[in-house]
């Protein structure tokens, strides 16, 4: 009687308790977590059943943060490591490790009813930075203009004054808003809004891309290098991705993977 | 013919070398020019960069400070001067008192740190520690003063400033501000002097408290190479209690006492317009009115002076109760023979001098304050300048200060001890050791202009000497 007793709550152990489900933890930016990351995610578990997904956009420092401190398994990111972020993760034994998952670049976007086509980089800088406030200094009609950036916390943030404005600071005044969407519906509204958004962004209603120094973001002029506000994006991880990161890293840098990159609208690494 | 492999290997180890004599910070485009060559695919070029990022975090000092993001900018700096002190001084003469004079030999040290901030939407925010409270002065006596210390004993290390005891620091700025817009700065706190000035109005070492404004006017037009502001600040010198009836509140049959106070304020307005005169040659004049409503010099305002010299409510004598000070500093810059010159000049006129009488040494005929009284100026030079090892500057200044011209909390503390009613001079010959070590050598003499006048203790010296011997080393 005693042994069946053991064999029972062996095998309540073993098989008969529910099977826990495999929780992958992805942390950090909006640009990938809004769309690319969670689709990524839904075609994933299709083929892994009982996979489940805890992902968290909030821009990119918080997805270094959270494989700094072993909160995440992967944190996304549309910039790469700081070296102070690179030092807290020594002093906590992690190698923050980039892998490229997907190409973006950030496109300049204004009103639809804007008659403005075109902009030099020097121009984006100029009105980024505060130093042409009217639209009339660049070639559009009279009006102050209104600049939206994304958010401090957000790795685009720091990737567009690096890349866009020489390392200067935003225009006083300039409106912070929390993700790509927000800066969307705001141009969309304004016919003086002026913003920056991922390239998986550019085809909603109520804007239009400017070409800058003749380029236009595309699958095609990223590739070349040619447009000139174009970035990797990365997941983070502790060392070379394993144990639960593994696997979904493998899957979104296979060609299922590389599909749901470029359906979503941004340039697949292969 | 070297294979793909051995190419990347050596874009690896001459990218490592130029990281070695830069940093990981310089390297970006050289890496991107090798992604653009076909050398390195990007997602090598990722894992040097970040591989580079770590070298950086971990072998320099600057990629283990972690910074808060807001902060654009971190600039630390400080100060340590050793200072040798001699002065001697004779007061007034007003019989029956005999005469007095005292030397006085001292060594002395003054540690400065300072933070200043840059953050995100043009903030700016900073502190200084120092080790004085005194606002005119960031020195400490070595082993204190006034204590005897005897080997027999503990070498005094348990009297106050006795001994090695060790020395207190204080906060001597503490300041936020903003730029909303180009040319258009405000400051709030206790913060560097935003004036254009000499030491003949205000000591070099105050950091006001209150409030200012600075309008760039050259940058909303267009005024040619001159640079012309417009600067204003008010300054809190004194904080009362405004009303007050707590005398003998506990003792009902004692009569109530309202208590009467008033805060008091310095308030300051400069036009700063510095301009090209001719090929080389630049003008700086910065007119202005310095206004304090007295209450440290109110003996009724129940408050101290900042610093120590305080008129009295002698009798027959009236509180100054305000300061209206007509202010002109300005300077010629050129160079001589190569070297950097400087004319400057101060002018400081207190139209509210009028109110004051003053004593003779017989306190039964008050006199009427001369202009001498009511003015001060200074005029001198400067030659050379010291910014790197081997360079020097000599510079003299001769300047006269009324008894009653000028704000005695904030003048020179050095010149005169802070006195007014002397006239004198000051000389100064200073060479540096290195870019940021100096020596000096300063000579400060005075003497008085009414003499044996006996006016409470602002001006109660017939004369001042002073000889400082300076090292300084700035990090």
């Amino acid at each position: 009687m005693k042994r069946s007793l053991s064999l029972l709550t062996l095998a309540l152990a073993l098989g008969l308790a529910p099977a826990q489900a495999e929780k992958i933890v992805i942390k950090g930016s909006d640009t990938l977590g809004a769309k690319l990351v969670p689709q990524l995610a839904e075609a994933y578990k299709a083929s892994n059943p009982g996979t489940q997904f805890s992902i968290a956009a909030e821009g990119s420092t918080t997805g270094l943060t959270a494989v700094i401190e072993g909160t995440a398994d992967i944190g996304m990111s549309s910039r790469r490591a700081k070296p102070t972020e690179q030092s807290a993760g020594a002093a906590k034994g992690v190698t923050l490790t980039p892998t490229i998952v997907a190409y973006d670049a950030m496109a300049v976007i204004v009103n639809e009813s804007s008659p403005l086509k075109a902009l030099s980089k020097a121009q984006v800088e100029q009105i980024f930075t505060g130093d042409v406030r009217d639209w009339s200094a660049v070639g559009g009609n009279a009006g102050k203009i209104s600049v939206y950036t994304r958010n401090t916390s957000s790795g685009t943030y720091s990737d567009w004054k690096e890349l866009a404005m020489n390392k200067r600071d935003y225009a006083s005044g300039s409106q912070k808003m929390a993700g790509n969407e927000q800066i969307v519906a705001e141009v969309a509204k304004n016919p003086n809004g002026v913003g920056y958004v991922g390239i998986a962004y550019i085809k909603a209603s109520g804007i239009k891309v400017l070409s800058v120094d003749g380029q236009v973001p595309s699958a095609a002029s990223v590739r070349a290098k040619t447009y000139p506000y174009s970035r990797p994006t990365f997941y983070f991880t502790n060392g070379a991705p394993s144990g639960k990161a593994a696997p979904f890293t493998e899957f979104t840098l296979s060609s299922k993977g590389q599909a749901i990159v470029e359906q979503v609208g941004f340039v697949p690494v292969k | 013919m070297l294979n793909k492999t051995t190419v990347q290997l050596m874009a690896l180890g001459l990218v490592s070398s130029f990281v070695a004599v830069a940093n990981a910070q310089d390297s970006g485009a050289l890496i991107d020019a090798l992604i653009r060559k076909g050398v390195l695919k990007d997602q090598e070029a990722e894992e040097i960069r970040s591989q580079m990022t770590r070298d950086f975090a971990a072998n320099s000092s600057a990629g283990k400070l972690n910074l808060s993001s807001s902060v654009k900018e971190l600039k630390l700096s400080g100060d340590v001067r050793i200072r040798t002190q001699y002065d001697q001084q004779q007061a007034q003469i007003v019989p029956p008192n005999p005469d007095h004079d005292s030397q006085r030999l001292r060594y002395r040290l003054r540690l400065r740190l300072n933070a200043d901030y840059q953050v995100n939407d043009n903030f700016f925010a900073g502190l200084s520690l120092a080790t004085e409270s005194k606002p005119d002065s960031g020195n400490q006596t070595m082993a204190g003063s006034g204590q005897s210390v005897t080997t027999t004993s503990d070498y005094g290390k348990n009297l106050p400033g006795a001994g090695f005891q060790n020395y207190n620091v204080y906060v001597s700025r503490a300041y936020l501000g903003w730029t909303p817009m180009s040319g258009v700065t405000l400051i709030a706190g206790k913060q560097s002097n935003p004036f254009y000035t000499t030491d003949l109005v205000w000591d070099a070492d105050i950091n006001p408290t209150g409030f200012v404004e600075r309008l760039d006017l050259h940058k909303f037009f267009e005024l040619g190479s001159a640079e012309v502001s417009l600067i204003g600040g008010q300054f809190v010198l004194q904080d009362n209690t405004e009303n007050s009836n707590w005398a003998n509140w506990n003792t009902p049959t004692a009569a109530k006492t309202d208590w009467k106070a008033r805060d008091a304020f310095l308030y300051q307005t400069q036009l700063l317009a510095t301009l090209p005169v001719a090929e080389g040659v630049k003008l700086t004049v910065a007119p202005g009115l310095l206004f304090s409503n007295g209450g440290a010099f109110d003996p009724n305002a129940n408050g101290q002076n900042p610093n120590e010299a305080a008129f009295s409510a002698a009798s027959g004598e009236k509180t100054l109760d305000n300061l209206m000070v007509v202010l002109a500093p300005g300077d010629v810059s050129t160079t001589i023979a190569g070297t950097k010159a400087k004319f400057l000049w101060d002018f400081a006129y207190n139209t509210d001098g009028n109110r004051m009488k003053l004593l003779s040494v017989s306190a039964a005929t008050p006199s009427k304050p001369t202009f001498a009284d009511k003015g001060a100026y200074l005029a001198g030079f400067q030659l050379g300048e010291n910014k790197k090892k081997g360079d020097w500057s000599l510079s003299a200044n001769y300047r006269s200060v009324g008894a009653i011209s000028i704000d005695p909390n904030i003048n020179d503390s050095d010149w005169a001890l802070s006195k007014t009613n002397m006239a004198g001079y000051k000389a100064a010959f200073v060479y540096n050791l290195g870019d940021a070590a100096t020596i000096g050598l300063t000579y400060y003499n005075a003497n008085n202009i009414r003499k044996n006048w006996n006016f409470s203790t602002l001006g109660d010296k017939n004369s001042v000497s002073v000889i400082q011997l300076d090292a300084i080393v700035k990090f």
